[in-house]
């Protein structure tokens, strides 16, 4: 892949092109932004083809590629304040009426997202890997050139820390209130 | 407050992650079970992590229907064939003349405005430079060994105290009797 061989590069592209766009739609949520963070890492990876070094997983390196242009986007679509246009109105329209599990599932879906890109590089890549990709334990310490032992640990930490941001968050209170027991529910009002 | 937790719940909670993520059960998890059992602190964590997963894994199944579109092949091979078009207006565009206007302005403007605040002997010490001490003049010099002679100074200061540069000017203008002997320094104005 290291000199100028489309065939070996599309090779390349077909090899990992499921985790990086997987990866990129977990992340943002949205087809188009995940096509486009697709397409940029590759791109980036082919301008680099000279450095990746063939006998070591090029995935921790597009993984890594992958996250920051997912990131570095959703800044600047949080950044970015547009006026409401006809789009954006049938959104809100399309939104209100919506069923209401629906949208509690799209906004805990939004709060877990929220939740990984508060982590730290490392744990994201890890829980991206093993709880939104599906790899196991195993495959993600080989895609990360890794141990297992450090994949469970970072898990761990990582679960430790999303749990924190999940209970803090107001809107996801119901859900992820911690659970109660018999004798720590409130007395009916007689 | 902070609270240290029991070295016995650091112990299980490692195995109970395992639990949770589906992992084989060892005595190391029937022994978190059991330690589960008269810990209300570890159910609670039990409690919140298993929640945390839920979320992910729910998500993770949003994602696991995602499929990269079949044109990203085709649009990634034409970004990354098309001839390079170097975007205008980059910060960059303007920073090699920026460097150079730098240099010349470094280098250009000491040059420039030396007579009025370099230092020289001939001003007196301290003193603002005389004026007349740029224009062209004869002056008289002593030749060593010989006599003295008229010469028409042209050097670049036009200094009778002209640095080693300018004696060799005078000299080169002007070939003094006794030639091959030193100029030692100006006498005068004549």
């Amino acid at each position: 892949m290291q000199a100028d061989d489309l065939e070996a590069f599309e090779a390349f592209f077909v090899r990992h092109r499921t985790l990086i766009y997987r990866t990129a739609y977990g992340l943002t949520g949205d087809r188009q932004a995940a096509e486009e963070v697709l397409q940029d890492t590759f791109a980036r990876a082919y301008k680099h083809r000279a450095t990746l070094l063939p006998d070591l997983s090029p995935v921790p390196w597009l993984h890594r590629v992958a996250l920051n242009l997912c990131y570095s986007r959703l800044d600047r679509r949080r950044l970015k304040a547009e006026p409401i246009g006809e789009s954006t109105v049938a959104h809100l329209r399309d939104a209100a009426t919506e069923p209401a599990e629906r949208a509690e599932r799209r906004e805990l879906r939004q709060i877990v997202r929220e939740g990984i890109a508060a982590l730290p590089a490392k744990h994201q890549s890890v829980v991206v890997l093993y709880y939104l990709n599906g790899l196991s334990l195993q495959e993600t310490a080989t895609s990360l050139g890794i141990r297992v032992g450090t994949v469970k640990s970072r898990l761990h930490y990582a679960l430790t820390n999303l749990r924190g941001h999940l209970e803090r968050d107001r809107r996801f209170a119901y859900d992820y209130r911690p659970l109660g027991r018999e004798e720590d529910l409130e007395a009916p009002p007689a | 407050m902070i609270t240290r937790m029991p070295r016995s719940c650091v112990v299980h909670r490692a195995a109970l992650l395992d639990f949770v993520d589906g992992q084989p059960r060892t005595d190391a998890t029937s022994a978190a079970l059991g330690h589960l059992e008269r810990c209300r602190a570890c159910e609670d964590e039990l409690a919140g992590i298993v929640r945390t997963v839920a979320a992910l894994r729910r998500l993770g199944r949003a994602v696991a229907a995602a499929e990269p579109p079949p044109g990203a092949w085709i649009g990634l091979r034409s970004a990354v064939t098309a001839p390079a078009v170097r975007a205008r207006g980059g910060r960059w565009d303007y920073a090699a003349p920026m460097l150079a206007l730098a240099i010349v302005a470094v280098v250009g403007l000491p040059a420039v405005i030396r007579p009025a605040t370099f230092a020289n002997p001939a001003y007196g010490a301290g003193s603002q430079p005389r004026l007349d001490a740029y224009e062209p003049r004869i002056i008289r010099l002593r030749v060593s060994g010989t006599n003295s002679a008229p010469v028409w100074l042209t050097g670049s200061s036009g200094h009778p105290v002209a640095p080693d540069g300018d004696r060799a000017n005078i000299a080169r203008i002007a070939p003094l009797p006794g030639s091959g002997e030193r100029v030692s320094r100006p006498l005068a104005k004549t």
